[in-house]
């Protein structure tokens, strides 16, 4: 009963405290598109004049390949809540190289952008694009980190303790929470 | 109702556990407290050349002005003046009030009043205190680099505090310092708004917390939703400076596609304008608490203050705008902010006069912290009312960045946070450090403040009605400000004043620490949790989690037996 109630206490603990985190950080990427908005709506031509529409291809494929990380954490939570930890390890280190592919395909984003001529330097258009971009990863960074944690804690896990589900469920929140903010991310910069 | 009980963990035994990187919430509580007293010397210090500037511009600053200024001969050059404000805002806010109100008194006060053992996340709070010491070391850092510290005013406007307004790399660095301490804000209140939900003693309800608690948690809230905001702000401004983006250049500053400058004020003051509560908020709690404590009777009207404080901290979110009435924003939006900013009237009209409520035919006793909170009503009674003039868009147009506005803030934010400040230091010492203050050397300490702080503030509502602006180097170039001149300098004689006052607190707080009266458990005959605990507070707080039955207010019961007039929180209503 006492156990019951600890476990309780935890999630409800653990709960208020992600969202508080995540209505933070939401705040701070909120800024970021509000500042997009004002400098969009008040802009005669977008693309600015003498700026081309952007290839949509890594940006695209930066998007699947979060979403697919994504979906790969939901699948690892799924496991560990039904306890196969084997395939939850499957799961979790495909979560984990996906962030890593994301990553990569940021890098490739910057590149071809160079080669277009867009620098961070371009204009307001170039700084949005490079600036959010950049405040997105530095939080994937951070993101990947605690993936790489979690792939440590449940190296060997065989038995699910409740600290432990909790920990990977925050972990998925915040990784959740940055795969859409990239969604958004390139609607708003890319696509529209 | 607490949803659990914390272990008693065990004393720390070495000295860097124990002193230097504690877990325990009242050693971090006093951590933030030095770290604030440290910076309130340095911007105290600054606020006392910036007034020796205007009041005798080309004479050397005493005592150390030929050691700081040598090339000059003592005097304080332009470009030095302008770091100088810049600093003494910046410190004074984000490294004095913050740490002093929000750190040490959310810190120490927050578990003792809610009856628990510690902060929800205890080593996330040491972790908040240590990166608040490394921005205060990139802030200071930043004084020494070759073209000095942040010159672009505590606000840090584009373009003055981009590449072409300030070059050198102190307002990068300045501009680094306030996101690092944005991040340590944010963690401290993300621990501070569990720590109050899950934490409080079985039977408190949110009602039945003290005031000072309902304002460090609302304080929390604001925190934890608006730094991030300016943290976004101080992002693009370091990309701008570092990498060469182009968010705030406008015009021949920027290369193609013009950036925007007036929307870093936008970022800021949606921030800002909060800030203000998140300063003031704290020290409002601290005072309704005290007046009922001093007046011996229960807060007036204590539900209805919460919520007033808490219908304040909603609406503080929509009125940022009245900070911008001069920067061509539309009729239309000038009008919606001026409506919302008078409707915080109401709210803190309510709460206004239930302070007054509450001393109205109290038995007052004037002990230290009673007075200094009494200098609360009277100065944020003053900064509130001047803050209508500002919120008006008629009268702010003429107002707007004058003396006028310094005078407000100074009211509203320095002189109603710093007696706060000072009523709680002098109320909780003996929890804090098991000793008392000497209580003549108090008043003495009190009424050298209020009678200086008066005269600055209110000087400078004067020169700014006369038309001062707020950054001026020097006062005597221009012929319309000559006959201020004797009013400013009257400004300058009673911020020294002030300053001298402070030795009398700085001497009171040492000695009491080496060699004061040792406190008794309960030397202010209160009742809420953290007096039923000896002084001063031990490692663990509560041997067994209290139970709440009463409010925190429950003085002056006539039902109460002869020779007692107020009643602990853990001990059943007393009824007639």
């Amino acid at each position: 009963m006492e156990n019951q109630k600890a476990k309780n206490i935890q999630t409800i603990q653990s709960s208020i405290t992600m969202t508080v985190l995540l209505v933070s950080f939401s705040m701070l990427f909120g800024t970021l598109f509000m500042g997009y908005m004002v400098y969009r709506v008040r802009a005669t031509a977008w693309p600015p004049m003498g700026m081309n529409d952007l290839s949509l291809f890594y940006p695209s494929v930066s998007t699947v390949v979060i979403a697919l990380s994504s979906i790969a954490f939901y699948f690892f939570e799924q496991q560990i809540n039904l306890k196969k930890f084997s395939p939850a390890r499957l799961y979790l280190l495909s979560s984990l190289f996906l962030g890593l592919g994301f990553c990569l395909s940021q890098v490739m984003v910057w590149k071809d952008l160079a080669l277009r001529g867009i620098t961070q330097g371009s204009g307001i258009f170039g700084s949005m694009i490079y600036g959010f971009t950049w405040i997105h990863i530095a939080h994937v960074a951070v993101g990947v980190t605690l993936l790489v944690w979690l792939v440590i804690k449940f190296k060997n896990v065989s038995v699910l303790n409740h600290q432990d589900s909790l920990k990977a469920k925050n972990v998925g929140m915040f990784w959740h929470f940055l795969g859409l903010v990239w969604l958004l991310m390139y609607l708003i910069l890319f696509v529209f | 109702m607490a949803f659990y009980e914390q272990h008693i963990h065990e004393a720390p035994k070495t000295f860097l556990k124990k002193y230097v990187f504690s877990f325990d919430h009242k050693v971090i509580g006093k951590q933030f407290l030095w770290y604030g007293i440290f910076f309130l010397g340095i911007g105290g210090i600054m606020a006392l050349m910036i007034r020796w500037a205007l009041a005798f511009p080309g004479v050397a600053f005493p005592v150390f002005g030929n050691f700081l200024f040598p090339e000059t001969g003592g005097v304080i050059p332009p470009d030095t003046y302008s770091m100088l404000f810049t600093l003494h805002g910046t410190i004074m806010i984000f490294y004095a009030i913050t740490p002093i109100l929000i750190g040490c008194f959310g810190n120490f006060c927050i578990p003792l009043m809610i009856g628990a053992r510690d902060m929800a996340f205890p080593s996330a709070n040491m972790l908040s205190f240590w990166i608040a010491v490394l921005s205060g070391a990139v802030l200071l850092a930043s004084l020494f680099t070759p073209l000095g510290g942040a010159a672009g005013g505590w606000t840090s406007y584009p373009t003055l505090s981009t590449l072409i307004g300030s070059p050198g790399v102190g307002q990068t660095l300045w501009t680094l310092a306030i996101f690092i301490l944005g991040v340590s804000s944010t963690m401290g209140a993300i621990n501070y708004i569990t720590t109050v939900i899950t934490l409080r003693a079985p039977g408190m309800g949110y009602f039945d917390m003290p005031l000072t608690v309902w304002g460090l948690w609302l304080t929390a809230i604001l925190n934890a939703i608006f730094l991030p905001v300016l943290g976004a702000g101080c992002l693009l401004l370091i990309f701008d400076r570092v990498f060469g983006t182009h968010f705030f250049l406008a015009g021949a500053a920027a290369t193609s596609g013009n950036g925007d400058p007036i929307l870093f004020q936008h970022v800021f003051w949606i921030f800002g304008h909060p800030e203000v509560y998140i300063l003031i908020l704290p020290a409002w709690g601290i005072v309704s608490d005290l007046l009922s404590f001093f007046s011996r009777k229960p807060a007036f009207g204590a539900k209805a203050t919460a919520l007033s404080m808490t219908s304040i901290t909603i609406l503080s979110t929509l009125v940022y705008g009245h900070h911008m009435f001069t920067t061509s924003m539309s009729p239309l939006l000038t009008q919606s902010f001026m409506t919302l900013t008078m409707t915080i009237s109401i709210p803190s009209t309510v709460f206004f006069f239930n302070w007054l409520g509450t001393i109205w035919r109290g038995s007052i006793r004037f002990d230290s912290p009673m007075l200094f909170s009494l200098g609360v009503v009277f100065v944020f009674g003053l900064g509130g009312l001047t803050g209508l003039y500002l919120g008006t868009v008629t009268t702010d147009l003429y107002l707007h960045d004058t003396y006028f506005v310094v005078g407000h803030f100074h009211y509203t934010m320095a002189a109603s946070v710093l007696l706060g400040g000072f009523a709680g230091i002098y109320f909780w010492m003996p929890k804090m450090f098991g000793v008392m203050m000497n209580e003549a050397i108090a008043k003495v300490h009190f009424w050298i403040t209020m009678l200086g702080l008066n005269g600055v503030f209110m000087g400078m509502l004067f020169v700014g009605y006369g038309g001062m602006h707020r950054r001026l180097y020097n006062p005597f170039w221009y012929d319309f400000l000559q006959k201020l001149i004797p009013i400013n300098t009257f400004i300058t004689w009673s911020a020294i004043l002030m300053g001298f006052g402070q030795f009398f607190f700085l001497y009171n707080f040492i000695h009491a620490l080496l060699k004061g009266k040792k406190a008794e458990d309960n030397p202010w005959n209160v009742g809420t949790l953290e007096w039923t605990i000896p002084s001063p507070a031990p490692n663990y707080n509560f041997k067994d989690i209290p139970v709440v039955k009463c409010g925190p207010h429950e003085l002056g019961n006539p039902a109460l037996p002869e020779g007692r007039d107020f009643q602990y929180q853990t001990e059943e209503l007393v009824k007639a």
